[in-house]
């Protein structure tokens, strides 16, 4: 699991480009599917097994795209101006490297005004949409290999910490995307009997930047039952508890008005007959994920959610710990295999 | 040359803990020295002779020791507390990672997401004192399997060269230390003193020692210097420019270098095509406002590296001034001795 996830994390997918993430889930998944293909808003549909008429269809969604920036100017001195696609945190990014997907890849560090010019005030946090972008070669080299509107994301930096703790760009929500590859893999390796749905992947696109691709996908997907896995707030002395999850504790179910309460329950009721760790998630009044627009596309979805807490979240250096996934895959395994809840 | 910046910048060194950095200088220029001794405070003092006896006592000097962190406490949860080792803001530290203690253990800083922060907080740094490295471990006694209170930190090493363009930790100065190790490995006009200093991040507190044990006429600093010519930054608030050669100041926050060496170097370099530049603000400080009071006092000037985002794991500096500098460093050799 730790080379799949770093695997996933160092591919580039800013929100809208997700075609090299694509790439790497086609190969994770090579023997695992049934059917592949890439919806008009560039979202990876993965059947896992053939469709069936008697066979209600789940959903398992996961975003594959993350947060990143876009070029709005090439500068003299070999600097670029970039924006912001996606909520990052501007605290966490002065002096971070960061990938340009021009012609060619191009790295740059973020620039940020040294202290001597400071006088008195605070370091001050890069606005939005003035964020620039050391590039360390001439105007006239960059713009032969950059232009306007190339998007950029954050420089991989894959790092092992204690136990099964790792560190990368990019796990939100590669992590999500481990996850589905996990459950595909033991529906693959575990499924004795057969399975009881027909299981679609969605890896969607655009999260950061809307939910679009979930939105459309769901819509065309039309499942009975869906499971969204994302990322959620793992806890650090300065957060609010009550909104946490720990890591390493195991998978956050959800609970929130725009999800099926009865999907809730038979999680937590699944968890604890499997001895699988758990813990609580209250989101209100809606998740602020894709299950929000998966629940209301088309004519509607029983939506459950799982999540994995993450620390460090929208910065270069995001950290989860590998169980998590494990568990969290494992009760998903369960909960398909048992059938669900729509036709209870 | 590069080789040996790469490798100086990969060895931990922060502040009192030079000890790594010492001894990998000093195995490489011990065949070429004439004299090498460590003081008490850990300075490595190196003697040369060269083809002349000189009029005037000429040192060199370049710090081993990087800014960085020092762990004070280990929380119940396993996270590290820190004060910072020299000048480090909290824009160097956030969403970075660095490696700590003796294992150099890889660890995270970062805070609550973005999510959970108010609009105010989102555009404020929050205080060094309210940040933690996460090492990942769950607990305080995982954590103290691995490190340990008081063990130092520095930011992680990423060494990479591009366009000419060199990125990297501690630029400042292991630069500075290799140039003086390019020179004691050449041959010399003049005997010459090479100090390789400890402590100078945190008050420039080794250098004096070092001129009490040298009693140089004349000290010439090796350094980086803080170069501001990024956008939104104008005029003389860019400081000096990279790729425009070496940064001979007159002054700074902590020094009014000497008047006639700074115009000697200057035109000495000019006659020589070695091109430099000067500092256009009065800013930062080295180890000459320790050397130049020293001992009764030290005709004293500082040569520098211009470099972006000091104090930080992504210093950047263009090997052109860096030869610049050197040449430079060459070239005063030969003049200081007999001015």
């Amino acid at each position: 699991m730790r080379k799949i996830i770093q695997t996933l994390c160092e591919a580039a997918g800013p929100s809208g480009e997700e075609k090299e993430v694509a790439a790497v889930l086609k190969g994770l998944l090579h023997d695992l599917f049934f059917s592949l293909e890439t919806d008009p808003l560039g979202s990876l549909v993965v059947k896992l097994n053939e469709p069936k008429p008697d066979k209600p269809v789940l959903l398992l969604d996961a975003h594959f795209d993350e947060i990143g920036f876009v070029v709005t100017e090439i500068l003299d001195g070999g600097f670029l101006r970039l924006s912001c696609c996606g909520g990052i945190d501007r605290r966490c990014i002065a002096g971070s490297r960061v990938t340009v997907l021009g012609k060619e890849s191009v790295n740059g560090i973020v620039c940020n005004i040294p202290p001597h010019l400071r006088g008195d005030k605070d370091p001050s946090v890069p606005g939005k949409e003035s964020i620039y972008l050391d590039c360390t070669r001439s105007k006239d080299e960059l713009s032969d290999i950059v232009h306007i509107g190339d998007r950029c994301v954050f420089t991989p930096n894959f790092t092992e910490l204690l136990g099964d703790k790792v560190s990368c760009k990019s796990l939100d929500n590669r992590t999500g995307c481990a996850v589905l590859v996990r459950i595909a893999q033991l529906v693959h390796d575990e499924a004795q009997a057969e399975c009881p749905f027909h299981v679609v992947l969605l890896f969607s696109s655009r999260e950061e930047t809307g939910e679009q691709g979930a939105a459309a996908a769901a819509y065309r997907i039309v499942a009975s039952e869906a499971l969204i896995f994302d990322v959620s707030y793992g806890y650090t002395p300065d957060a609010p508890r009550h909104k946490c999850g720990e890591m390493g504790k195991g998978p956050m179910i959800g609970y929130s008005p725009v999800l099926s309460r009865t999907m809730s329950d038979r999680l937590v009721q699944l968890a604890k007959e499997k001895n699988i760790p758990y813990q609580l998630e209250v989101m209100a009044p809606s998740t602020g994920t894709n299950a929000d627009v998966i629940m209301a596309a088309g004519g509607g979805t029983s939506a459950g959610m799982l999540s994995i807490p993450l620390r460090y979240m929208h910065t270069p250096a995001e950290v989860i710990a590998l169980s998590d996934i494990e568990h969290t895959a494992r009760l998903a395994f369960e909960y398909l295999m048992s059938g669900g809840t729509s036709h209870v | 040359m590069f080789d040996t910046i790469q490798t100086l910048c990969s060895i931990s060194g922060v502040s009192s803990d030079e000890k790594r950095v010492r001894e990998h200088i000093m195995a490489e220029i011990a065949p070429f020295a004439d004299e090498i001794k460590t003081d008490a405070l850990g300075n490595l003092l190196v003697f040369k002779k060269g083809k002349n006896r000189p009029k005037n006592q000429v040192m060199f000097a370049a710090h081993m020791d990087e800014v960085g962190l020092i762990i004070t406490y280990i929380e119940e949860n396993g996270q590290l507390r820190f004060e910072p080792v020299g000048g480090i803001t909290a824009d160097a530290l956030l969403g970075k990672t660095v490696r700590v203690g003796e294992q150099g253990i890889p660890g995270i800083i970062g805070t609550k997401p973005v999510h959970l922060q108010s609009e105010a907080e989102k555009e404020k740094l929050p205080a060094l004192s309210d940040l933690l490295i996460d090492i990942g471990a769950d607990s305080k006694g995982q954590a103290e399997e691995y490190i340990k209170i008081a063990d130092l930190a520095v930011f992680f090493e990423n060494f990479c060269e591009v366009d000419g363009t060199i990125v990297s930790k501690a630029l400042d100065d292991r630069v500075g230390c290799t140039v003086l190790m390019e020179l004691i490995k050449s041959e010399l006009p003049y005997d010459c003193s090479f100090a390789f200093t400890v402590l100078e991040e945190v008050g420039t507190r080794g250098a004096a020692a070092a001129v009490f044990a040298l009693r140089p006429d004349i000290a010439v600093v090796l350094e980086t210097t803080t170069a501001a010519d990024i956008p939104e930054v104008s005029g003389s608030d860019r400081v000096c420019l990279l790729g425009e050669g070496a940064a001979v100041s007159f002054a700074d926050r902590g020094t009014l270098y000497d008047r006639e060496l700074y115009e000697l170097i200057r035109s000495k370099a000019q006659q020589n095509r070695i091109p430099t530049q000067t500092k256009t603000k009065i800013s930062g400080g080295n180890d000459s406002a320790a050397i130049h009071k020293a001992a009764g006092g030290v005709r004293t000037a500082a040569v520098s590296v211009p470099c972006r985002y000091l104090h930080s794991g992504v210093c950047s500096a263009k090997s052109s001034d860096i030869e610049a500098v050197k040449n430079l460093a060459v070239l005063l050799c030969g003049i200081l001795p007999e001015v």
